[in-house]
Formats: structure tokens, C-alpha cells, sequence
């Protein structure tokens, strides 16, 4: 049985409205997986910045033949841009500040040393937040040590970042590429709040504030589908059986492809 | 205890020993760097490429001294202090140093947006693919026969992928770019796993032998390097060699997580 045969297939709720609004052919064509955290870091910046793009719902697990020829690796997210293709959630990123910066706002600053402080943040929430989040997820809850651990670990990786916040945001008033990369899990943290005892108020100072203030911006909003549909994925990764790449790298100690 | 590598060589030698003398003089960018680290050199060849003044500082990432940890708290090499700012992580200095410097040329990466994302898929796919199976197989040891072999191979396949998007001489064709300078630091290592592991870089592919010799000949990159003072260096590569290096990145490697 294909590991998403039992999902919804397609967006719901107020993503399904932007879905809907974006079916046109446009010079960016937006592959996604609606229930991707990768992909919705460039759903956000498509919104936010007003890009014209046709969205196109792809099933990773899946693999189809005319995807793959788009990104080899046949993971979400990708682009199709004036005919090329191009993939990887953070390099999307960075593309889009590149070819549409007259589309505001600008996710990045224009200063050099600004710019650097958000990728190594960005760089921080890949090699840290993110792994130690899966593990959270997948450490079974009668493994009492190792939970304890994970939770541990994830809350010190988000301590790290929450120093640096400036409040609201990131950067301080501008919504910026750190907020972006990191809203997916945040909005998604409810799952280890319900079943590994995480707590907002146990990261420390200012995070519950900060994690309110991603999760309730409009473009977050508008990517985000009804979480009664993607609870069996969820189940997966509760139960330590998740399929996807990123979880398949975490058991097996590589890096997420 | 002594830290593992306290009895290392302190300073760089051969011709890296003359590039660090051109640059004792303070400068906006002070450079903190450690000779033997292939992170460090990636960015030491940049700054060498773009001509960029900077002033080298020696610094030994196994013995953290307190100054250094306060410009990076994680205490590794490569690092930058820019006009009183501190900022690291070699794939993000490289970005910067193209930000900060774009009148210093060459460019090393391209204008068009396109392009860009091109550079990136492929240093990502470098830093997730090539770089941590390359320590493995250098940490595998000899008597695992199937797992040697199994590191081998997927250290071939993820140079066969790079190898399929190379244009000319050099990764982007005829310009030498980030993609090199991101990669050569490994390729002019690829001896130990040459003499120890039975690399070859002809079993990469065609061309993969050519291309590695074009890109670890480039002015910049013996400029840069030490390493050609191999007995220098060997007192770490033994240690790899070993299954015991104690650098953040090894011991990732070993336990399963992302190199820091």
C-alpha cells in the first residue's frame, strides 16, 4: 500500500481558496504537496510577495514519470520557471528574493551582514530545529529517557533561535526568510504539544508570543489546510513509521535530502 | 587530557605559509581560519580568487579559546569578523563575501536568477551528498569489507550526479564559481581515500579525473594549501583513518546527525 493512500489528495480549508486562485498558466509554475512543511516555506513566500504562479498539487510519495524530469529527486517543493527547473525548499527561496525583488516585501535585507545573520539563523533551523523536531515526533512516548531527551534537545535548539528574536519578528517589524522557513513547524507543533508533552511556555520568554505571531500572519494562514485531514500522516510519524525522505534520513542518521 | 589534536602542527606550511605572511596586516575582514580544515579553505580560496584584503588569523578549532567563541560560539573555523561583526558557517561566508565585495572580481556566482538556484541545488546536494559519504568512507575501516564497499559506491554516485552537470573545464563551464571552491578542498584530499580506501578517480567517471585536476591546480587553491605538506596533515587524517577523529564534523558523521 502506497504510504499515501490514505491521504486527502488535495488542499482544504483556506488553502484550498488560494489553490483555487492560482490555476492559471504563469511563468512560475509552484509544485507542491500541500501537507509539506518544505513546501509550504515557498507557499508563504509566493503569498506574501504577491508572485503570479499556477499551483500544481504533486504527491511525493508517488514519484510520477513528468515530475521527476522536473526534480530528479521527485521531492517537493519545486519550480518551473520560464522553462527550468528548480528545487531544494531554501534555494526556492533565495530564488524568488533573486528574480522577482521588485515584489514586495523583500524576505531578505539588503545589507551583507544582515542577509548573513538570516541564513546562518535559516542554517541553525535545518541543522538543529528541524532534525530535533522529527525526533521529538518519532520517539515513541513508552521510551520515557528518550522522550525526555528529544524534548530537551528541540527545546534547546529553539532557545538558540529565540535569543536572536527582535520581536515581533525575527528581524523585528519585517516578516523575514527566518520566519518563513521556520512557520511550517511551528504551525505543526501542535502534534508534539498533544502527544510528547511539548510546551510552548517551556521553551522559555517571548517564544509562545513569537510562535503566535508566525502562525496567525496571512500568508501562513492562507497555506494552511484543516489538520483533521493530514492527522493520518501525523500517525505515522507518531508512530515511528513515517515514510517520508526526511523521516527515512532521521531514522537512519543522513542528512534530509 | 590534552584536547585530541593539541599536538598538531599550529601553522601552515608550503605555499599557504606565504599567503598567510601577505596577510598579517588589519583589515575590515579579519579571517579565522584553520590551516588544515577543508571548511576554512573553501573561503580562504575565495577571498585568494576576488583579491579581497583580509587579515589571517590562525585559530585551532579542537582547543577553543575563549576570544575566538565569543565571534563564533560554536567555536568553528572558518569565521569572519567584518567591521566588528561576527559571522560563520562556510557556504553562508561564501555568500556573503559575494554580497559585500561584488566590485572584486571574479564574481563567483552568476547574475541571472536562474543560474543562481543552479549554484545552490548543486552546493546543497555537495554539502548533503558528497561531503559527509566522503567522511565515511575515509572513517570506514579497512576489515568492513561490504561496508567499504557500499561507501565507495555511494561516494561514486554522488560525484557521478555533480559529474553530469559539469559544462566545461570547470563546474559552470569555462568561470571558475562557487561550486569549485566548494568542492576542491575534498578533491585535494582525495588521496587519503585514494592510499587507504581504493578511491580512484577514474571509477567516478569520464572526465571526473580531469576535472578534479583543473580545479585543484587553480592558483587560489595552492595558494591555499598546506596539505601538500602531507606528513603535516597526517597526524589528523590518521585519526579519520582511524574511525576516531574528534572534529564536530566526524563526530556527526558517527552519530547520525547534521554536520554542524
Amino acid at each position: 500500500m502506497a504510504p499515501t493512500d490514505a491521504i486527502h489528495p488535495v488542499a482544504t480549508g483556506r488553502a484550498a481558496e488560494t489553490v483555487a486562485q492560482h490555476q492559471d498558466p504563469q511563468d512560475l509554475t509552484f509544485y507542491s504537496g500541500w501537507f509539506s512543511p518544505f513546501s509550504q516555506r515557498v507557499w508563504i513566500a509566493l503569498e506574501e510577495k504577491g508572485i503570479p504562479y499556477q499551483y500544481k498539487e504533486v504527491d511525493p510519495y508517488k514519484r510520477e514519470e513528468h515530475f521527476l524530469r522536473i526534480n530528479p529527486k521527485g521531492l517537493v517543493p519545486a519550480v518551473e520557471y520560464r522553462g527550468k527547473a528548480i528545487y531544494e525548499s531554501l534555494v526556492l527561496l533565495e530564488f524568488l528574493e533573486d528574480a522577482y525583488p521588485s515584489y514586495k516585501p523583500n524576505l531578505l535585507p539588503s545589507d551583507p551582514y544582515e542577509r548573513a545573520r538570516q541564513r546562518i539563523w535559516i542554517d541553525h533551523i535545518s541543522k538543529t530545529i528541524i532534525p530535533a523536531s522529527m525526533r521529538l515526533t518519532m520517539t515513541q512516548p513508552n521510551e520515557q529517557e528518550k522522550l525526555k531527551t528529544a524534548r530537551n534537545e528541540f527545546y534547546e535548539a529553539l532557545r538558540k533561535l529565540q535569543d536572536e528574536i527582535k520581536g515581533p519578528y525575527f528581524a523585528g517589524e519585517q516578516f523575514t526568510l527566518v520566519d518563513v522557513v521556520i512557520a511550517p513547524w511551528v504551525s505543526r507543533d501542535y502534534v508534539s504539544a498533544e502527544h510528547r508533552g511539548f510546551k510552548r511556555e517551556d521553551v522559555g520568554d517571548g517564544w509562545a508570543k513569537y510562535a503566535k505571531a508566525i502562525e496567525t500572519r496571512d500568508s501562513v494562514l492562507r497555506t494552511t489546510s484543516e489538520r483533521d485531514k493530514v492527522q493520518v500522516m501525523y500517525d505515522k510519524y507518531l508512530r515511528g513509521e513515517a515514510q517520508s525522505e526526511a523521516a527515512k534520513a532521521i531514522r537512519a542518521g543522513r542528512p534530509i535530502p | 587530557m590534552a584536547p585530541p589534536d593539541a599536538n598538531l602542527h599550529p601553522v601552515a606550511t608550503g605555499r599557504a605559509a606565504e599567503t598567510v605572511s601577505q596577510h598579517q596586516n588589519p583589515q575590515d575582514l579579519t579571517f579565522y581560519s584553520a590551516w588544515f580544515c577543508p571548511f576554512s579553505q573553501r573561503v580562504w580560496i575565495v577571498l585568494e580568487e576576488k583579491g579581497i584584503p583580509y587579515q589571517y588569523k590562525e585559530v585551532n578549532p579542537y582547543k577553543k579559546e575563549e576570544h575566538f567563541l565569543q565571534i563564533n560560539p560554536r567555536g568553528l573555523a572558518p569565521a569572519v569578523e567584518y567591521r566588528g561583526k561576527a559571522i560563520y558557517e562556510s557556504l553562508v561566508l561564501l555568500e556573503f563575501l559575494e554580497d559585500a565585495y561584488p566590485s572584486y572580481k571574479p564574481n563567483l556566482l552568476p547574475s541571472d536568477p536562474s543560474d543562481r538556484a543552479h549554484q545552490r541545488i548543486w552546493i546543497d546536494h555537495i554539502a548533503k551528498a558528497v561531503v559527509p559519504v566522503s567522511m565515511r568512507l575515509t572513517m570506514t575501516q579497512p576489515n568492513e569489507q561490504e561496508k567499504l564497499e557500499t561507501a565507495r559506491n555511494e561516494l561514486y554516485e554522488a560525484l557521478r550526479k555533480l559529474q553530469n552537470e559539469i559544462k566545461g573545464t570547470c563546474f559552470a563551464g569555462e568561470r571558475f564559481t562557487l561550486v569549485d571552491a566548494v568542492i576542491v578542498p575534498w578533491v585535494l584530499r582525495d588521496y587519503v581515500s585514494a592510499e587507504h580506501r581504493a578511491f580512484k578517480r577514474e571509477d567516478v567517471g569520464d572526465g571526473w579525473a580531469e576535472y578534479a585536476k583543473a580545479i585543484e591546480t587553480r592558483d587560489s587553491v595552492c595558494r591555499t594549501m598546506s596539505v601538500s605538506e602531507r606528513d603535516k596533515a597526517k597526524v589528523i587524517y590518521n585519526r579519520y583513518l582511524g574511525g576516531d577523529a574528534q572534529s564536530e564534523a566526524a563526530k556527526a558523521i558517527k552519530a547520525g546527525r547534521p554536520i554542524p
